[in-house]
C-alpha cells in the first residue's frame, strides 16, 4: 500500500484559502462580535407601479400599410433596494424567459431572443429607471393572447 | 503547467463571489385582434383623399351636351346620358385567417330624381347594400365600374350624394 504526499501546488492553494480565513479573522479584531442581519437573499429587480406584469391591452393594426403592428410602453425599475442615491452601476441584460413565437420584442432598440443581451451599461444601482419596450406584431400572426415574458439581470 | 491551472480557478472562483447579480421578470399579456382596413385607391372626377376611407370626388358642372368629367366618358341616350368611370377599392387584413370578403355600397342618402347611381352594372339605393362581390381578394385593388346616369327629365341641380362601401371577412 502506497500513500501519496500533498503535491506542492495543493500545500499552496491550502496555505492560500487558510491564509484568507486568518485574515478575515484579524480584521474582526480577533473577537466575536454579534451583527444584526436580514437572511441573505438574492438582490432584485423591482419593476414600480407594473407589479411585474405588464398588460398592452386589445392590439389591433392601425389601418397604415406598414406589415406590423408596435405597441410602445415604458417601464420603471429599480435594481436592489431603494436608496437616495445610485448606490454603483449595474449592466443590466434582458431575454426571452417565454417567448411568444408570433411578436418582435425590443427593450431600447434591442432585439430580444432567449440569449440575453446587454440592454444598457451604467445603470445606476439603487434608484427608479425606465426601459421602453417595443411589441411589433406583423399582420400575418393570428389573432388571440398575447403572453411573454421578459427576464432581466443586473450585473454590478 | 498545473500552478498556473490551479490559480486561474482561483482567480474565477474569487471573481464570481465579487460579482452582485439582481434578475427580475416583466409579464407581458395582451390580445392580438384581428382586423381589415377598407380605402379607397382611385375614382374618377377630381378626388382627394385616395388611399384613405373617405374619399371625394368633384365632378364640377355636368351636362349632357357638354365635356366629360375628368376621369369619366359621356354617352348619350334618346332620353338620358351617362357618366362612366371606375372605382378602385381595396381592402387590407390584419391578424386574420379569412382568405376573401364581401363588398357592399349603399348609398348615403336617396338619390335626386332622375338620377341613378350604379356600380358594377347595379343600381345602388340609400335602402339597401348592393353586394359588389362576395369573393374579394385582400391586398388588391378591385376595381368597379361606376355609372351615374341622368334623365333628360332630371333638374338642373346637385346631384351629390355618398356611396358607403362596407366590407366583411368572409
Amino acid at each position: 500500500m502506497s500513500t501519496r504526499t500533498p503535491t506542492p501546488v495543493i500545500a499552496a492553494g491550502l496555505l492560500l484559502f487558510f491564509s484568507l480565513f486568518l485574515s478575515l479573522s484579524l480584521q474582526a479584531g480577533g473577537r466575536r462580535r454579534v451583527v444584526a442581519a436580514s437572511p441573505s437573499s438574492p438582490m432584485t429587480i423591482e419593476f414600480l407601479g407594473t407589479a411585474g406584469v405588464l398588460d398592452v391591452g386589445r392590439i389591433a393594426a392601425d389601418g397604415t400599410k406598414r406589415n406590423s403592428t408596435i405597441q410602445t410602453r415604458t417601464v420603471a425599475m429599480r435594481i436592489g433596494p431603494q436608496s437616495r442615491e445610485a448606490r454603483g452601476t449595474a449592466t443590466l441584460y434582458a431575454f426571452l424567459e417565454i417567448p411568444d413565437p408570433h411578436s418582435i420584442v425590443r427593450v431600447n432598440g434591442v432585439v430580444l431572443s432567449s440569449t440575453p443581451r446587454v440592454i444598457m451599461r451604467d445603470v445606476p444601482v439603487g434608484i427608479r429607471v425606465t426601459q421602453r419596450i417595443e411589441i411589433e406584431i406583423p399582420k400575418d400572426a393570428p389573432e388571440g393572447a398575447l403572453q411573454l415574458s421578459i427576464g432581466w439581470t443586473a450585473t454590478e | 503547467m498545473k500552478k498556473l491551472a490551479f490559480a486561474a480557478a482561483l482567480l474565477m472562483v474569487t471573481s464570481a463571489a465579487l460579482a452582485d447579480t439582481s434578475s427580475g421578470t416583466l409579464t407581458v399579456t395582451g390580445t392580438v385582434e384581428s382586423s381589415i382596413n377598407l380605402t379607397i385607391e382611385s375614382a374618377g372626377g377630381t378626388t382627394s383623399g385616395t388611399g384613405t376611407a373617405a374619399a371625394t370626388s368633384a365632378l364640377g358642372n355636368i351636362s349632357k351636351y357638354g365635356s366629360a368629367p375628368t376621369g369619366f366618358t359621356l354617352a348619350r341616350g334618346a332620353s338620358n346620358w351617362t357618366l362612366s368611370s371606375t372605382v378602385g377599392v381595396k381592402v387590407d387584413k390584419a391578424n386574420l385567417t379569412s382568405t376573401d370578403y364581401t363588398l357592399t355600397a349603399q348609398l348615403g342618402s336617396a338619390p335626386a330624381s332622375g338620377i341613378d347611381w350604379k356600380l358594377n352594372g347595379s343600381t345602388l339605393s340609400d335602402s339597401a347594400a348592393t353586394t359588389l362581390t362576395s369573393t374579394g381578394t385582400y391586398g388588391s385593388t378591385g376595381s368597379y365600374s361606376w355609372d351615374v346616369v341622368v334623365a333628360d327629365s332630371a333638374a338642373a341641380a346637385a346631384i351629390d350624394n355618398a356611396i358607403n362601401f362596407t366590407a366583411t371577412s368572409n
